[in-house]
């Protein structure tokens, strides 16, 4: 049937042009309005506010997030793309959005596609987060942004009484800025962002603070991004390049804790295409891609005995891909090879691997009323595996009607991303703690995923939308962590042991509903989410048992001119149960803490208030998350996020 | 006794039934800047702490099809024993509120704040070296009459209500009362402002 319905959509569509960006059944985008009326104030702040996407989180700084792809909140969830480059934030199975060095005041638009295919010429499983930033007007232009924020529930003046209570951290300041420059061929923006949190909540204040030399148990950040392009030798090119320092407390589920870390990463990147010839309806170009990236994980000030991380990798990559015909009737044949070598404690000296990726693409955007189609095909082969990947995308526009279709086939080998896992089956200890043994089954072994979406859309003027989207996935050969964690008598930290397996399968199946409007100078938007397995090996039903199954909410902002906006989202999510913390429910810590096996279901009111001034040169706001004071929790050990105050000033000056 | 949030919705439903609002100005248009005393009304801390009269100031301005506003007030707070320190309490907020207009000038208004407030303790010898600020998030919502006096000269008297969002949570009533002046916004500062 796949098969069938890709040949199908490579003898689909040919037409005149109106250009459309492929089909995307279950994505969804937000403009930079939208983003401003929400208040960002993190970039992990942006997965609030896409519908069909759940998350968890220890400290309430560092967030996962997962849809329906792969393992729930384990190794990257979707690919980032900034500006067409793509960004490597992963680390073993953490995907960390902060350490994006992109200002939130420098984004544009982000689109959150939730469909795996070939993307900057890399197979992106899970789907892609598209961040597109502002582009500049000719000259130099200056912004930048601080922000302090405050957790409720310090003890205030009965600090002095014996109803004393710990004292709870601000957040911040924080600080973001970049400064551009544009002129005819060339423009050019550095960008930075320093962050710092206090991992300090009752839930695991115990843990971090024995795990540091320090007196004052912290992180920080610094991401720094340079992103250049120029029209040179007949063509495009652009060079990014990134760095993001961190001392962090980095939760890590193989040790049942934080553990203190310094990382450091890099990333550059060179892309750019030229003109080969071809007619005028049908050019002919070459795009070309080259990246190198590094990460270094090292102990931070570590009161942990045993603990050296040590970890060192570098991944050199290449990848070209010759293009014929417009953007709206266009077949692309490319090839990636990307080379990984790492060093580490209990690692042979040969570890790495090298991954080729080969694929093509054939995209067809008619006009409204017509098939438009995307079909990829593509393969990727390392010195142990090889896996195939088939990906349709379908859409029809007609009228006030859509409607799209997504099948894929994916092959995935352990290769294409790395996961903790991997390495530890290699023999890597950086990361093991003497009182929690990590036992490997057997390593990763590829995995097969099928997945079929379906979206419909209605929107009958431009006053409303509704949106309806299905979606079912068929895994198998997923890599799962099994943890099993006890609190021992006068321990800061669980102990137990981890059990991966490597043959975990099931089957899940989504739903998203989404009702959007306008009336004067009120939107309003509603959306349900239903994410859930509906069958599979103990494993898989463990590890999805930690999804909320439902999400659903309710936003309303008030934007009586563009200089004032004020938003209220009331946003509900189901309870989850986390299997392997079991015998964690009513341990209590050394701090008198009770644990929990699992996290309450959540009721959330998050209101912003937004307000240009200057001429839209300054802008404040004020962000209020959780204003009913509900318990806020994401992980059996994690913080409960009370009531949370931000104010964030951003101010932007330009220079012809 | 209602509650003080049921209070105002039942205000913001019913104001603009029989009254006509604040309709002829632009935002930012005009700037009042009002001060005076403010008293305690009840109880705070479970009688650790007896609060006391304080001063407040606020500006406001057209906005959004009512006022907002700024405003701080100050106030002491005794406890009268060594083993815990008085303090000086200082509340930041900013609100907004619907005005409704009745006859021989007098203005209703209702509405809601959001804010900060700043404890500062008094150091004694039992407590020297020890934290002496926290600063915690405040809500809250006020009832305000409005009355001319003279020229631009008003009357003004408030009843204001804080929710203190400390482990303990602390509520504060506050009745304020004082003088305010209406001013014509310079040019400058509309222009800052939209």
């Amino acid at each position: 049937m796949l098969v069938l319905t890709f040949l199908l959509g490579l003898l689909l569509g040919f037409g005149p042009s109106d250009p459309e960006p492929p089909p995307c059944p279950g994505g969804q985008a937000l403009n930079r309005a939208e983003i401003e009326a929400a208040g960002v104030v993190y970039l992990s702040d942006l997965y609030r506010l896409f519908d069909g996407l759940r998350t968890t989180t220890v400290d309430g700084f560092t967030w996962q997030a997962t849809h329906a792809s792969g393992v729930p909140f384990e190794g990257e969830a979707f690919t980032i793309v900034v500006d067409g480059a793509p960004a490597s934030l992963s680390l073993f199975d953490e995907q960390d959005l902060e350490g994006l060095g992109v200002p939130i005041h420098e984004i544009a638009s982000i689109t959150f596609c939730p469909v795996s295919g070939f993307v900057a010429g890399q197979w992106a499983a899970g789907g892609t987060l598209y961040i597109e930033t502002i582009s500049s007007e000719p000259g130099l232009a200056a912004r930048g942004a601080l922000q302090i924020g405050n957790e409720t529930g310090d003890p205030g003046p009965y600090r002095y009484t014996e109803l004393v209570t710990p004292n709870v951290d601000k957040f911040g300041v924080d600080g973001e800025g970049a400064v551009g420059y544009r002129a005819r061929a060339f423009a050019g923006r550095v960008g930075l962002r320093a962050y710092r949190f206090f991992p300090t909540d009752r839930a695991q204040i115990v843990r971090t603070r024995e795990a540091t030399s320090r007196l004052f148990v912290r992180q920080q950040h610094l991401a720094v991004r340079f992103d250049g392009a120029a029209e040179v030798l007949g063509g495009t090119h652009a060079l990014t390049a990134t760095g993001h320092v961190a001392s962090d407390f980095r939760f890590t589920e193989a040790a049942a804790r934080e553990l203190p870390v310094r990382r450091v990463d890099g990333q550059g990147g060179l892309r750019g295409s030229w003109p080969l010839g071809g007619s005028r309806r049908s050019p002919l170009q070459l795009q070309y891609r080259l990246g190198l990236e590094t990460q270094t994980l090292d102990a931070d000030d570590s009161a942990l005995p045993s603990f050296f991380p040590d970890w060192r990798s570098t991944t050199r990559s290449a990848s070209l891909e010759a293009q014929r015909g417009p953007p709206t009737r266009r077949l692309a044949v490319g090839a990636t090879l990307k080379q990984t070598t790492v060093n580490g404690p209990g690692l042979p000296d040969d570890a790495g691997a090298t991954l080729l990726t080969l694929y093509a693409q054939h995209r067809h955007a008619p006009r409204a009323g017509e098939v438009a189609q995307q079909t990829e095909i593509g393969a990727v082969v390392s010195d142990r595996h090889a896996r195939l990947k088939l990906a349709q995308r379908l859409g029809w526009r007609s009228g006030v009607q859509q409607l799209a279709l997504a099948l894929v086939l994916d092959g995935q080998i352990p290769e294409e991303a790395y996961r903790y896992g991997y390495w530890a089956a290699r023999g890597y200890t950086g990361l093991q703690i003497d009182s929690l043994p990590y036992r490997a089954l057997r390593p990763p072994q590829p995995s097969r995923e099928v997945s079929v979406r379906l979206t419909w859309a209605i929107q009958p003027g431009s006053r409303w939308r509704a949106t309806t989207s299905l979606e079912g996935r068929w895994l198998r050969g997923l890599y799962v962590e099994r943890p099993a964690f006890v609190l021992r008598p006068g321990a800061e930290a669980p102990s137990g042991f981890v059990i991966a397996v490597a043959d975990a399968g099931g089957e899940t199946v989504g739903a998203q509903v989404a009702l959007e409007g306008t009336h004067g100078i009120w939107r309003g938007r509603a959306f349900y989410s239903l994410l859930t397995e509906v069958g599979g090996t103990e494993a898989f039903q463990e590890v999805w048992a930690r999804v909320p199954h439902y999400r659903t909410g309710v936003a309303i902002t008030l934007r009586p001119d563009g200089d004032f906006s004020l938003r209220g989202a009331l946003t509900a999510e189901s309870s989850t149960r986390w299997p392997g913390y079991g015998a964690l429910d009513g341990a209590v810590a050394l701090n008198q803490y009770v644990y929990t096996d699992g996290t309450p279901p959540r009721w959330l009111l998050d209101v912003t208030a937004d307000k240009a001034f200057w001429d839209r040169r300054a802008r404040l706001s004020l962000v209020f998350r959780n204003l009913l004071n509900t318990e806020e929790r994401y992980h059996p050990l994690g913080a409960a996020l009370d009531l949370r105050l931000y104010a964030r000033l951003t101010v932007n000056v330009r220079a012809q | 006794m209602p509650r003080p949030w049921l209070v105002l919705a039942v205000w913001l439903l019913c104001a603009p039934v029989g009254a006509q609002t604040d309709t002829g100005h632009q935002a930012f248009d005009t700037i009042r800047l009002a001060g005076g005393v403010s008293l305690p009304l009840g109880d705070s801390y479970d009688g650790r702490w007896a609060v006391r009269p304080g001063a407040w100031a606020h500006a406001s301005t057209e906005f959004v099809r009512g006022r907002a506003h700024l405003a701080v007030q100050v106030y002491d707070n005794d406890n009268g024993t060594e083993t815990t320190p008085d303090f000086l309490a200082v509340q930041g907020e900013v609100g907004w509120g619907y005005p409704v207009h009745l006859p021989a000038g007098i203005s209703a208004t209702g509405g809601g704040h959001l804010g900060a407030i700043r404890f500062r303790f008094r150091e004694n010898e039992q407590f020297s070296g020890f934290v002496q600020d926290e600063t915690e998030v405040t809500a809250g919502l006020f009832a305000r009459a409005e009355a001319p006096v003279g020229g631009r000269l008003g009357g003004f008297a408030e009843v204001h209500w804080i929710r203190v969002f400390t482990a303990e949570p602390i509520s504060l009533t506050r009745v304020q009362v004082g003088l305010s002046l209406t001013f014509d916004s310079p040019a400058w500062a509309r222009r800052f402002l939209r």
